[in-house]
Parts: C-alpha cells; sequence; structure tokens
C-alpha cells in the first residue's frame, strides 16, 4: 500500500528544493510580520513617523555641503540638493535591506528556536518593511521635485520616470540577494556581522550616484579604480533613478540589464545558500 | 479497524559538536568538506560518544540521539519521558523541524503544530487582538481562521475586556494565558507538547490539560507531550516512552512506562548536587546525611526507626534563615515535610551543621527522595532537589514486634478503647 506523508524530515535537502508553495501558505504571517515592524517602529520615540523624513533631509544637507560644497564635484544644472536627496533615499534602502537581511538568523534565533515556519519569511518581512519606509521618503523626493518646480520653473523629472519601478525592483532583488549570502555565513562566522555593520555603509563612497553623477565620477577616479565604478551594479541603478527624478545621471538599457543580471544571479545564489543554511542554523548559531 | 501510524520515525540520530561553537569551526568545517570531497565519512562522527553527561567526554562530538525508532498512531497521545539530558528536547526540535536530524528520516501525516513555548513572537507593544493574530499567524493559522475564533481565544485565556490593551501592560499569567489560548486553538492534526504547561496558575493548568485531553479524545487528534510531571503524563497520555542516554529505553502503555521509568531512575543513597537548583550563590549545602540513633549513615530505614537527617552548609549564616526539606515518592507526588519555619525554630547560630530528628519514621516500604532548601525571609539560598534518596521498608512501628499489616502508604501512632 503507498502511504502519503505530508511532512518528510530528512537530513540532506535537495539545492534547489525551495519550498515555495509553503512561503505562499504563510503569506499572512508575513503581512502581520509587516505589521508589527509597522505599528511598533515609532513606537516610544517623541518625534515618532517624522524620524521617516528627518533622516533623509539631513543626509541630503549635509551630503550637499560636503560634497556640493567642499569637495565641489556636486552635478552641474540641477539643483545640488534635490540630488543629495535622491541618490541616498535609494541607497538607503539597499543598505538597511542588506543589513538587516545579514542579521535575520542572529535577531530572531528566539522565535526560529521554538517555531518551524518558512525562514524565508523573515527576509521578504525586512524587503517590505523596508519599501514602506522607502515609499515614505519618495513622497519627501516628490514634495521637494514639486518646491523646486514652483520656485524655479523647471521640472527635473524625465519621461523615463515610468519606468522607476523597475529600478527599484532590481535594488530589492539584489539587496536581498547580497544579504541572504552573508545571513548564511553569519551564523557561524560571527565576525562578518561586524565587518557588514561598518562595511555597507562605506561602500556609498564609491557607488557612483551618491557623491556625484556615474559620468563625472569615473572621470574623477584614478584609472586604476575605474572597473570598481564600472561593476558596481548599484551605481547604475542610483544614477538612472537620479536621472529619472532629478535630471542628473544616465539611463541607458544595457546598463540596467547589466544590473538586473547580477542581482538575479545573487538572489539564486543567496536562497540556495539560505535554503541549506535554515534546516541546522539552530545548532551553530 | 487498525488505526493508521501518523509519525513514523526511522533511526534518527543527531550528533552535536561540544564547546564553543565558532572556534575552531572553520578548521573542522574544512575537515569536513575535504572528507566529503573523497566520498570519506564525516571524521567527527566516528568519534561522537553516546550522551553520558555524568562522564567527562573524550570526544568533542556527543550523539544527542541515536538510532531512534518508533512509530505513533492517530489519536494517541505519547507521552515522552526521560531524565535531563536524555535527549527530549533535541527530538521535540527535530520534530518541530527546528533542526534536522544527523541521519535518518520522519515522516508525518497531517498538519502539524508544535508548541515549544506558549506566545512565540509576541510583541509587548502590540495590543493583545493584535498579538493573538501575529502569535496565530506564526503558528501557521491563516488570517480567516483567527478571525473566527478570536472570541474563543479570548473568553479562553479571560482576558476579555484588555483585547485592546497593549500586552506590555499585561501580568505574565495573562501573557502566558493569551499564549496558550491561541495555542488551544491550533487544530492541528498532530500536537507536539513541551513542558509549557509548567508556567501558569494550577487552576489554569487544569483548564490547559483538560482542552489537551479534548483535543485528542474527541477529535481524534495525535498528541506528543514531553513533561517530567509524572502526574500531568499519566493523566494525560494513552502510551509513552522512555529516553536513555539519547536511546529509546523503553516504549508501551502509560503506566508501564512510568514504571519503567521509575524503577530505572538511579538513586543516589549519598548526597548528590547535581540537581542544584540556585546557581552562583556562595551559601552551600554541601552534604545531607541520613542517620540511625546511632549517628551512623545509613541508606535503609525501616518505619518506626528513630532518623536523624544531617545537613551541612559551607559556610554560617549571619542572619536569620530556614531550613526545609521535604520526602517524595519516585513518582515525584509529596509525602511530608519538615520545617524549621513551621515549627517557629529561629536558626542564626552561626553554625554549619544543623540536624532534624524523626521520633518515628512513618512511610512504609519504597524508595524516597528528599528535596532541601535554606532560605532566609527574602532569597533563597540554595535548593537541592533530589539531593539523597532513602530505602525504606516495613518495621515494627508500633514496637508490638508485629509487623503492620499493609505494605504501602504510611503508619501512624492510635489508641484502642
Amino acid at each position: 500500500m503507498q502511504e502519503k506523508w505530508n511532512t518528510i524530515i530528512k537530513p540532506k535537502r535537495g539545492l534547489f528544493a525551495i519550498d515555495l508553495k509553503s512561503v505562499w501558505q504563510y503569506r499572512d504571517l508575513l503581512k502581520m510580520f509587516v505589521f508589527r515592524d509597522f505599528v511598533t517602529y515609532y513606537k516610544q520615540t517623541i518625534l515618532g513617523p517624522l524620524w521617516f523624513f528627518i533622516q533623509p533631509l539631513f543626509t541630503a544637507a549635509i551630503n550637499l555641503f560636503v560634497f556640493g560644497g567642499l569637495a565641489g564635484i556636486g552635478p552641474a544644472g540641477v539643483p545640488g540638493f534635490l540630488f543629495y536627496l535622491s541618490g541616498p533615499i535609494l541607497w538607503q534602502y539597499f543598505q538597511d535591506t542588506f543589513t538587516k537581511t545579514s542579521a535575520v538568523f542572529i535577531e530572531n534565533q528566539q522565535i526560529f528556536g521554538k517555531v518551524y515556519f518558512p525562514r524565508l519569511i523573515m527576509p521578504l518581512t525586512v524587503l517590505i518593511s523596508g519599501l514602506m519606509k522607502f515609499a515614505v521618503q519618495l513622497l519627501i523626493l516628490i514634495a521637494a521635485v514639486v518646491y523646486y518646480y514652483f520656485s524655479t520653473g523647471t521640472l527635473s523629472l524625465q519621461l523615463e520616470l515610468v519606468f522607476f519601478p523597475i529600478i527599484i525592483l532590481i535594488v530589492m532583488i539584489l539587496a536581498m540577494g547580497f544579504g541572504l549570502i552573508v545571513s548564511a555565513l553569519t551564523t557561524k562566522y560571527r565576525d562578518l556581522k561586524f565587518l557588514i555593520d561598518f562595511g555597507v555603509p562605506l561602500l556609498k563612497y564609491i557607488t557612483p550616484g551618491i557623491a556625484t553623477t556615474y559620468a563625472v565620477f569615473v572621470n574623477t577616479l584614478p584609472a586604476k579604480l575605474v572597473p570598481f565604478a564600472k561593476y558596481n551594479p548599484m551605481g547604475y541603478l542610483i544614477d538612472s533613478f537620479n536621472y529619472m527624478f532629478v535630471g542628473a545621471g544616465s539611463f541607458n538599457w544595457a546598463s540596467l540589464g547589466f544590473s538586473a543580471g547580477i542581482a538575479i544571479v545573487i538572489l539564486l545564489l543567496g536562497i540556495i545558500i539560505f535554503n541549506q543554511t535554515e534546516k541546522n542554523f539552530m545548532d551553530t548559531v | 479497524m487498525s488505526k493508521n501510524t501518523v509519525i513514523k520515525i526511522e533511526n534518527v540520530s543527531k550528533m552535536y559538536d561540544l564547546g564553543l561553537v565558532g572556534t575552531g569551526t572553520l578548521s573542522k568545517d574544512l575537515n569536513r568538506t575535504w572528507a566529503k570531497l573523497r566520498g570519506k565519512p564525516d571524521p567527527y562522527a566516528t568519534l561522537a560518544e553516546l550522551n553520558v553527561r555524568s562522564e567527562k567526554s573524550k570526544s568533542n562530538t556527543v550523539w544527542a540521539l541515536q538510532d531512534i525508532n518508533f512509530e505513533v498512531k492517530q489519536g494517541e497521545v505519547l507521552g515522552i519521558i526521560g531524565k535531563n539530558g536524555a535527549g527530549k528536547s533535541t527530538l521535540l526540535k527535530i520534530l518541530s523541524r527546528i533542526t534536522t536530524p544527523t541521519t535518518g528520516i520522519i515522516k508525518m501525516k497531517g498538519r502539524v503544530g508544535s508548541l515549544l513555548e506558549v506566545g512565540t513572537g509576541m510583541h509587548p507593544e502590540m495590543t493583545a487582538r493584535q498579538n493573538v493574530f501575529l502569535n496565530g499567524a506564526i503558528m501557521g493559522m491563516t488570517r480567516v481562521e483567527i478571525k473566527r475564533k478570536l472570541d474563543e481565544i479570548v473568553d479562553f485565556a479571560g482576558i476579555g475586556k484588555y483585547i485592546d490593551t497593549p500586552i506590555k501592560r499585561f501580568s505574565s499569567g495573562m501573557k502566558v494565558r493569551l499564549g496558550f489560548a491561541v495555542a488551544a486553538f491550533l487544530e492541528p492534526e498532530i500536537l507536539i507538547v513541551d513542558e509549557v504547561l509548567a508556567v501558569g496558575d494550577a487552576e489554569f493548568q487544569k483548564k490547559a490539560i483538560g482542552k489537551m485531553q479534548d483535543v485528542s479524545k474527541g477529535k481524534g487528534r495525535t498528541v506528543l507531550f514531553v513533561s517530567h510531571n509524572m502526574a500531568s503524563v499519566k493523566k494525560l497520555c494513552s502510551n509513552g516512552i522512555v529516553l536513555e542516554n539519547g536511546k529509546v529505553g523503553f516504549t508501551g502503555e502509560i503506566s508501564n512506562t512510568i514504571n519503567y521509568y521509575i524503577s530505572n531512575k538511579t538513586i543516589n543513597n549519598k548526597f548528590n548536587s547535581d540537581n542544584r537548583q540556585v546557581k552562583n550563590n556562595d551559601v552551600k549545602i554541601t552534604n545531607v546525611k541520613i542517620k540511625n540513633s546511632n549517628n551512623e549513615s545509613i541508606d535503609k530505614i525501616l518505619s518506626g526507626e528513630k532518623i536523624i537527617i544531617e545537613i551541612v552548609l559551607n559556610k554560617a549564616i549571619n542572619e536569620n534563615f530556614d531550613i526545609g526539606f521535604g520526602f517524595y515518592n519516585p513518582e515525584e507526588i509529596p509525602q511530608f515535610h519538615c520545617s524549621t519555619e513551621t515549627k517557629r525554630i529561629e536558626l542564626n547560630n552561626r553554625k554549619q551543621i544543623y540536624q532534624a530528628t524523626i521520633n518515628k519514621w512513618p512511610l512504609a516500604t519504597g524508595k524516597y527522595y528528599l528535596n532541601i532548601y535554606v532560605r532566609t525571609k527574602t532569597t533563597l539560598l540554595d535548593y537541592i532537589k533530589e539531593a539523597i534518596w532513602i530505602y525504606s521498608e516495613k518495621g515494627d512501628f508500633y514496637n508490638t514486634g508485629v509487623l503492620p499489616s499493609w505494605s504501602n502508604g504510611f503508619y501512624i501512632d492510635y489508641d484502642w478503647e
């Protein structure tokens, strides 16, 4: 008699045995986690949700002072403040998703040690919670764009703006992919967490689109370092994003295709590694 | 009709690395990968030993579970018992998919719900209602399901009017009740429960155990229950399994299982502090002896005998304090209790050795153990469970040369007219 077992627990798991079906079954949990993040994020703070706004505005002001003022490498022909608002917002989403995803096993070992649910729910929570925050900050950017339209009479938005969801999608894939890879390693080698916590924020200084546009950035760099800018998938993404909203940057499908290609490879790799780690990480974390 | 097997556990073993995980794991990992590449078995697996905690281990790996095989039928309530470190928790973790076995396979039929903790993932800032949805979702319920049962859950937890209060304002008891209430309405086909019932007040425990009985009896669900509490295991379970050092020692009908567990319990007729409950206090009980009236240590008492319990502390205590001890039978049922506070005796005489005299040992034939504590009015200084065991035999309790007719229970003095 053929018996039907619907849960089978065994030591090894196929490389591609990724249970997306059960992730889908647990979609209500994903919603609850995102809801939890949202309602508890600004509890116990005085300024509350204002923090969503304060952070990018101050970052923009400081960047404008340092890069535009002191270093004098700000983009020409567009309002500097707008430029230094848009790039860092997108970068911040990438950085938050990357660092938080990479800490997912360590931060949640309490829950993971007591109950089973598809572990992939947690990185997805990080991704979507972050997206909410990003959406709020995008509103500030749009408000700033509108402000400059009325004060200077020029609208900085470009026609390619319609493609901006594609950029966001690639950033999400890339950040989650990197995060998943590192998360698997941090369960054993805790040093990595420190490296990520201070290293990822530093990466933005070698990413085009933060300090200045891609074109200016590549020209300023010593020839030896140019490949770092060229093969940095985030560079194209931020530069395109800046172009769409601020008009300073570039947009071409080839570069986006390159970034998307890297992002997909990284994500697949990340999911495979994460999937292999989740089954036993409680023994080593 | 024979019932379906719903859980099948085949040759399950689990190996753990001992010591500090994280140091030297890189070289170990490389060694393992190298062995794997050459098609050799894990070089550390062969060194692994059985998990006997009392012996100092020679290798760095240990088998927490080894070759576990058993099946569970539908509707069965299986009690898993065993000493601390026998592998109960590891088995539970594997069954609830927290971790995977090193070898072997487990097959299960139906939705599995595991309850290793109540209220997992609840957030203090969120209201009770929000937490019910969150906790329910963590345990695999859908939103619709939870919505349908919300009223029942709130009712069961008895938190009616606090439903929209953040649970950080709740007492710990209320939180536990809320957590258990969500779990109670989980309705999986297979429920795996750890000793979570140990928390919460007595009334609620009763309610919780009742609920679990309903679940298994009324709806034909399968329950795996791990507990130290023989009374609740006996009450709840139909069958049992004893784990000993990572292996299955016994399986069978629950009362046989408990008997096996009790009769195979290691009995220390000398003082043993393995079950010390208070860690790192500088006042410690360093010895407990049971002596006869000639001041000689004994490991066997006859009922009616005069005995002396001698307690030695590592240092004198400078404030008022109390000492107390209780005797229990192997099923962990309390027999009697003696303490300085009930006798209104104040101890502050800076001695290190204290003696309690029991003029007529009242218990009948059997094995008994003693739990002992030392405390001041405010703090528990030391508390040791199963500090010493004693074997009792029927003796000449009435001093008549006639042995009492019963061998069970206890003896009392009485008069006839």
